[in-house]
């Protein structure tokens, strides 16, 4: 292989792989969506069985990744609360009650 | 790796602030968040420990609790946990009610509240230490024989201070106490501290004296006012020694890797121009970042915080807001995602939604990186007055018009809905307390991590794209400009010039926005980068100062004072708050507020220097 196949191929792969990390961090729901439906695409029982169990290994972990805005909490995230090996799961959605309007 | 079975599930429950989550630490090993003011623990969280007998045990830690009549959403899980009503799961075989021994008198009738729940129960009595020390002498077997469980010293800030806890667990717990849910729990503490608990003054001496100064309506904003300039002030002025060595030390690396890889030049730019110019221009910072939480933490420690709390709440209430609006908005200093999280504490909804939308108005450490390269690169680094650092009085004034504008938007919202009730502020005032500095370490060592994955993660990954995005495709043949304005990142930079050309920012800038939507950090690394591949090889500190006019400058400094959040902030806005109408209302103001800010400043700026 030459030099310039061997440099192509390398830009590729991190291009590539960055842009998955980057998807998986900005939108970890779709991305979480899409990676389920590979798996699921890939583990179906006509294909060989080097592609199911890559379609196994790709299945999403429940929980696996967290991360700020993935539902997990934000103590999950690696990127703005503290680390945690534990599970934070809840979320307490705002219910901002109208008052009655007033009539004149 | 074989789970060992959980023999069984205990709830940690206490008032805010008495140390569950410090004791949590101890006995699971976790490093979950703890500083000495109420309200750290807005979520539920699980660990594991074992006993001395190699038993293992479940612990949950909750939010702390004033009553099992919850007022506020954090109380919502502590009470259905303990009830087991929290979806998903049974209620817990025992809890360990964690009080502060320094405050029996209100901690005590939580105690007496979740004894009535009928469970099995352990009394973790917490800062004995403290309460030796102020000479509050309790009798723990008088106390145990009144509550009629367990009862156990612990001092969740020394090494092995939950030791005697464990021990206990790891015992055969007592039944259940079954007792008339009809008494007056105020009786029953006043009984129970009269007979066990004897305490030569209600609150420490030295927290007294102090808060005759710190609490002052004058002096007390004076001091609060001191400390916040000497953060800033030390942000610069500490940090310069150890920046200049990341820089080198990145440049130097950067030099030898690329020399390396001279044989295939593509990947070269990639390694050179992208990895090394983008990412070592936010790595650089880390210093300071450091540096603010290392005062952030000091004070979390100290106690100091909700008393900050209690004399800005007269001002906080003009603007619509409460004292308790005041540690969320501190924690937004540091991201404004744990910022909205805290917002549970606030037992009102719409103080709650209007914390929430101005949280993003708190300068995000993410933004440092960002204003510490443009004031570095135009602001003269000089002393005022003989001893105050120019560059650091400029980044004091930008935290400070954040605050500002936060208050502005608050008090906006105030006059807009319709229920203009207001709400006064209950806070507990805790005990001053030296910071720790294996504490302190811990929290450094967090920060640093999270920096660092950062910029090995996100910033890194959106890096690489932007190199790609600005370097394919190439320039077509006989193309007299730089490659770089053929490319995509170019050509969609040039048509986001349009927008914010009236704001004076060029291309470049343009595109840089873009990526920094998913990391404020990363409008420094994609700079970086896009000026690298335009075939600049000095630092982007000297290109940008060399390249932008200062008004440019100005009118970017504003635009991130108010800069539309990251969108990891939004998906919290809109898990928060259960609503995209909270989402655009919040997106669309910030986006308004920084154009407008820009645009001022960029025309005021221009007209000045012309």
């Amino acid at each position: 292989m030459s030099t310039q196949w061997l440099q192509t191929l390398l830009v590729a792969v991190i291009v590539s792989t960055s842009a998955v990390l980057a998807m998986r961090h900005v939108a970890p729901g779709p991305f979480r969506l899409c990676q389920s439906s590979i798996a699921r695409l890939l583990g179906q029982s006509r294909r060989s069985a080097v592609l199911r169990a890559f379609g196994r290994w790709l299945q999403p972990l429940e929980a696996r990744q967290g991360g700020c805005g993935s539902g997990l909490g934000c103590s999950s995230c690696g990127g703005c609360g503290t680390s945690s090996a534990t599970k934070a799961v809840e979320s307490i959605p705002l219910k901002v009650p109208s008052p009655p309007l007033q009539r004149h | 790796m074989i789970e060992s079975v959980v023999s069984l599930r205990l709830a940690l429950v206490g008032n805010p602030n008495c140390g569950k989550t410090a004791l949590f630490n101890q006995l699971t090993g976790g490093r979950q968040k703890v500083a000495n003011y109420a309200g750290v623990t807005v979520e539920r969280k699980e660990g594991r420990f074992s006993g001395p007998s190699g038993r293992t045990f479940q612990l949950i830690d909750l939010p702390g609790a004033y009553s099992l009549e919850a007022a506020s959403p954090d109380e919502v899980i502590t009470r259905d946990v303990c009830l087991g009503h929290f979806p998903g799961e049974t209620a817990p075989d025992a809890i360990v009610c964690v009080a502060d021994a320094t405050n029996l008198r209100l901690h005590l009738r939580f105690v007496l509240e979740v004894r009535r729940l009928g469970r099995p129960m352990v009394l973790a009595l917490n800062m004995m230490d403290a309460a030796r020390k102020r000479g509050i002498d309790i009798d723990v077997a008088k106390l145990e024989a009144a509550l009629g469980i367990p009862v156990v010293e612990t001092v969740a800030v020394r090494r092995g201070g939950a030791a005697a806890l464990a021990a206990r667990l790891d015992g055969e717990l007592p039944p259940a106490v079954l007792v008339d849910a009809s008494s007056d729990l105020h009786a029953e503490v006043r009984a129970m501290l009269a007979d066990a608990v004897s305490m030569p003054r209600r609150t420490a001496e030295i927290d007294d004296a102090l808060d005759r100064f710190v609490l002052h309506p004058l002096l007390g904003l004076g001091v609060l006012a001191v400390i916040m300039f000497l953060i800033f002030q030390a942000v610069f002025s500490w940090a310069e020694p150890l920046m200049e060595g990341i820089e080198a030390a990145v440049g130097m690396i950067g030099t030898w890797v690329g020399s390396g890889l001279a044989s295939m030049p593509m990947l070269q730019s990639l390694v050179v121009d992208g990895i090394f110019a983008g990412v070592g221009g936010v790595l650089v910072f880390l210093p300071q970042i450091l540096i603010l939480f290392l005062f952030i933490l000091a004070l979390e420690e100290s106690g100091y915080l909700p008393r900050a709390a209690f004399l800005l709440d007269r001002l906080m209430l003009k603007a619509g807001l409460t004292g308790r609006s005041f540690i969320p908005l501190l924690s937004s200093f540091a991201c404004a995602i744990p910022g909205i999280m805290a917002t549970r504490s606030i037992q009102d909804p719409r103080d709650r939604l209007t914390t929430i939308l101005i949280a993003p108005l708190m300068t995000c450490s993410a933004r440092l990186p960002v204003y510490a390269l443009l004031i570095a690169a135009f602001i003269p680094n000089q002393k005022v007055a003989g001893m105050f650092n120019l560059q650091g009085i400029v980044l004091f004034t930008l935290y400070v018009a954040g605050i500002v504008s936060a208050l502005a938007v608050a008090w906006v919202i105030k006059l807009i809905r319709r229920d203009k009730s207001e709400h006064a502020l209950l806070m507990e005032l805790p005990s001053y307390r030296i910071p720790h500095p294996r504490d302190i370490a811990i929290g450094l060592w967090e920060r640093a991590n999270i920096f660092l994955k950062r910029v090995g993660g996100i910033i890194l990954s959106l890096t690489i794209i932007l190199w790609f995005l600005s370097t394919f495709p190439g320039a077509p043949e006989g193309a007299t400009e730089p490659a770089i304005n053929y490319s995509f990142a170019g050509m969609l930079g040039r048509w986001l010039h349009v927008l914010f050309e009236p704001i004076g920012f060029n291309w470049q800038i343009s595109i840089a926005l873009v990526p920094g939507l998913a990391a404020r950090e990363v409008a420094v690394s994609s700079l970086a980068t896009v000026y690298a591949l335009s075939g600049h090889e000095e630092g982007l500190q000297a290109i940008v100062a060399a390249q932008w006019s200062m008004a440019t400058a100005f009118s970017l400094l504003a635009w991130y004072v108010f800069a539309p959040m990251c969108l990891s902030t939004l998906a919290t806005v809109r898990r928060e708050t259960n609503s995209w109408r909270q989402v655009w209302i919040m997106a669309g103001y910030l986006f308004a507020l920084a154009y407008i800010a820009s645009f001022l400043t960029y025309q005021i700026t221009r007209a000045f220097s012309a």
